[in-house]
């Protein structure tokens, strides 16, 4: 049976090499044997995880203007987005699409847009410069290596966090929890190519689809993250 | 109080312009410190006549670069900051060699290219006459964030006595100024090359910057440069005043009409379309300033050798074509690469695109690697890829996830390694094609230094 990948609203979602996560994915597994298939849905269209089967969900960052345009067509399938995490079905939020799943993000002015609210967090946008990093964190004694580009930082309560940050700061200055992590659900603040950039996590990810899954790196993806984590936590 | 600030920081930054030329550090320094003593100091000084910014992700050196040599040609005397940075020093720096000490501006123009995250520092302080705008693009995520924080950074404090100047093909900066500023449109015509779909890794403006629904566009030139048109609201850009036709990229030339009868016949360098929406946006500013059609056709007939960016020579019995690639910008990156098949020759590509000076920047992002689109690298043609640098294992990782077959690929975190490792398995008859980002500079000189003292095989 196909493995499917879907992304959700490509025509937004991609500001810097985050298409790397599904193209990754999908040279690993073909490698293994398996057909793959990308799924597009573009804003407006029912996804196909809420009728149909998708094995992993990747929903990558936005500008903060498509944020508040993408949260009110998702709320719709605010349902099956829940039910989805529940049943463990494997998602992989990434960027400020971290930001869609807490209570409200709030904008320099102080408007607040409501959020999906399965999390207690909320985020604020600064106004001019943008926060970057290269980072660290830890998952389970596994180190993911990550950049981050945001106009916003996350408060409040995170009570299921996804790293804890060895190199950088986490959902804002003040803590070194970043993300959040439920049952399969992985979200992060970290943006772009995180899955080639972390070749153990992806594995780790697949293998939650597909239990037989063995590995099948590429020839050098294993080395560049070896080198990353070594430089980064120097 | 204000005024004698500025006068004691002209004299300053003459002197300081005066000490630093011999020591190259005339182009920024006197700017970093006349601003220290006057902070508004570019509010102060008396511009000329006319003011012109050119800002954009690509093509703003070459633009104005141009537009001040085909100005010059009109007799006209020009200030431009082309020795030096487009941010707000650079911009003092370079007024104040042309100023009198009061701060009066000598020339009848000022061609100013402005970094575009330097705008709320600029056009707060004085208010240009005209603002070219070449295109928005994803640039480095680093330092840009992505376009639409670009575009709101210039949008912002924009002054509704400027006219801008936009490309009529980009559906993002031809955004700019709506119902605030006098705006003149100038496009490339459908060409030969057009295509239906976006046929690139990246394509800036899918959905409809309106109704947010899936784009259509009628064809398009390169990414979201085109033709866009919405098919559920209708909407389109203005209608071009100035508008490129007949490109014909054998002969290197095109035609660019206007709506008050212009019709002129402009070459552009060899392969590099880019070129003809720079000069096309140059025209339409020259036209605004008065500037006559046979002034603009005589000036612009030997355009080939203005650009610095390319290099193709033969070094030992060994062609060597060097491109400078932007780093972190993949549009750039992805519009050098496709040079490689413009013809079927075998060749060597070496690939020094990633921060060569990571060391002092810091550890790099390499995430614009993924929006590059490295397929010219698969064909046939491309024998061995070179990549260098410290991020070498993510470039080559990028390479293979796109389908580039890995044994292809030779990795060299030392970059005098590459260049004996290349020298050594040169062959008489493959030339090298080199891309390299601004940093890199000094490895490309060894490559070639090195290829030199080979002597022919």
């Amino acid at each position: 049976m196909k493995f499917v990948i879907e992304i959700l609203y490509p025509e937004f979602n991609n500001l810097f090499g985050d298409r790397g996560n599904a193209e990754y994915l999908k040279a690993r597994i073909e490698k293994f044997g398996r057909e793959v298939e990308i799924k597009e849905t573009n804003l407006f269209s029912e996804p196909n995880f809420v009728n149909g089967k998708t094995d992993i969900l990747l929903i990558g960052p936005c500008t903060e203007k498509a944020q508040i345009i993408e949260l009110s067509e998702l709320k719709k399938y605010s349902d099956a987005l829940k039910k989805r995490i529940e049943n463990g079905g494997v998602t992989l939020a990434t960027g400020n699409a971290f930001e869609l799943f807490g209570e409200y993000i709030e904008n320099p002015k102080g408007e607040k847009t409501e959020c999906l609210g399965f999390f207690p967090y909320f985020a604020k946008q600064f106004s001019r410069l943008r926060y970057n990093d290269c980072a660290v964190g830890d998952f389970n004694g596994m180190k993911i290596a990550g950049f981050k580009n945001l106009l916003s930082h996350s408060y409040g309560e995170n009570p299921y966090p996804f790293l804890e940050m060895k190199k950088g700061i986490g959902m804002n200055k003040d803590t070194k929890s970043e993300g959040v992590h439920k049952n399969n659900f992985f979200a992060t603040y970290h943006t772009g190519p995180i899955l080639p950039l972390n070749p153990d996590f992806a594995e780790y990810l697949i293998k939650l689809c597909d239990k037989d899954f063995d590995g099948c790196e590429l020839t050098f993806e294993k080395t560049a993250y070896g080198m990353r984590i070594k430089e980064l936590l120097k | 109080m204000g005024k004698l600030r500025f006068l004691i920081s002209i004299i300053i930054g003459k002197l300081v312009c005066a000490i630093g030329k011999p020591f190259g550090k005339s182009t920024n320094l006197p700017g970093i410190i006349m601003l220290k003593i006057c902070p508004d100091a570019l509010s102060r000084f008396k511009m000329p006549p006319k003011t012109v910014c050119v800002t954009g992700t690509n093509g703003k050196t070459g633009t104005s670069n141009l537009l001040t040599h085909i100005i010059r040609s009109s007799g006209k005397t020009v200030i431009n900051n082309s020795k030096g940075s487009n941010m707000a020093t650079g911009l003092v720096s370079a007024l104040v060699t042309d100023s009198t000490v009061s701060g009066k501006i000598k020339s009848d123009v000022a061609v100013l290219e402005v970094d575009e995250r330097s705008s709320q520092f600029i056009y707060t302080r004085f208010t240009p006459d005209i603002i070219l705008c070449t295109n928005l693009f994803r640039d480095s995520i680093m330092r840009n964030g992505h376009s639409e924080f670009i575009f709101d950074k210039i949008n912002d404090y924009l002054s509704d006595k400027t006219t801008l100047v936009l490309n009529g093909n980009d559906g993002i900066s031809g955004l700019l100024g709506e119902n605030v500023c006098k705006r003149v449109f100038f496009s490339v015509d459908r060409t030969e090359r057009s295509t239906e779909n976006c046929n690139d890794t990246v394509c800036d403006l899918i959905a409809c910057p309106k109704c947010h629904k899936i784009l259509s566009f009628e064809y398009y030139h390169y990414n979201h440069i085109g033709k866009p048109v919405c098919k559920e609201c209708g909407f389109s850009l203005p209608e071009s005043s100035f508008t490129a036709t007949d490109v014909d990229f054998e002969n290197g030339k095109f035609r660019v009409t206007g709506i008050n009868g212009e019709n002129m016949t402009l070459p552009f360098p060899r392969g590099n379309f880019f070129n003809v929406f720079n000069i096309t946006g140059a025209v339409a500013v020259c036209r605004l300033l008065d500037i006559d059609e046979k002034v603009i056709e005589e000036s612009t007939q030997d355009l080939s050798s203005k650009t610095g960016r390319f290099d193709d020579s033969d070094f030992g019995g060994i062609e060597i074509v060097s491109m400078l690639s932007k780093n972190q910008n993949p549009i750039s990156c992805s519009q050098s690469l496709k040079f490689l098949n413009s013809d079927s020759e075998e060749k060597d590509v070496v690939l020094l695109i990633t921060d060569s000076n990571d060391s002092v920047h810091g550890h790099e992002d390499i995430s614009w690697l993924y929006d590059t689109d490295f397929s010219p690298l698969k064909d046939d043609s491309v024998k061995t890829v070179y990549i260098g640098g410290t991020r070498c294992f993510d470039t080559a990782a990028c390479l293979e996830i796109k389908g580039i077959d890995p044994s292809k690929l030779k990795l060299f975190t030392d970059y005098s390694e590459l260049a004996d490792e290349l020298v050594k398995n040169s062959c008489d008859g493959r030339k090298a094609v080199i891309y390299f980002e601004l940093y890199a500079t000094r490895v490309v000189k060894m490559i070639k230094e090195k290829m030199s003292a080979r002597g022919g095989k």
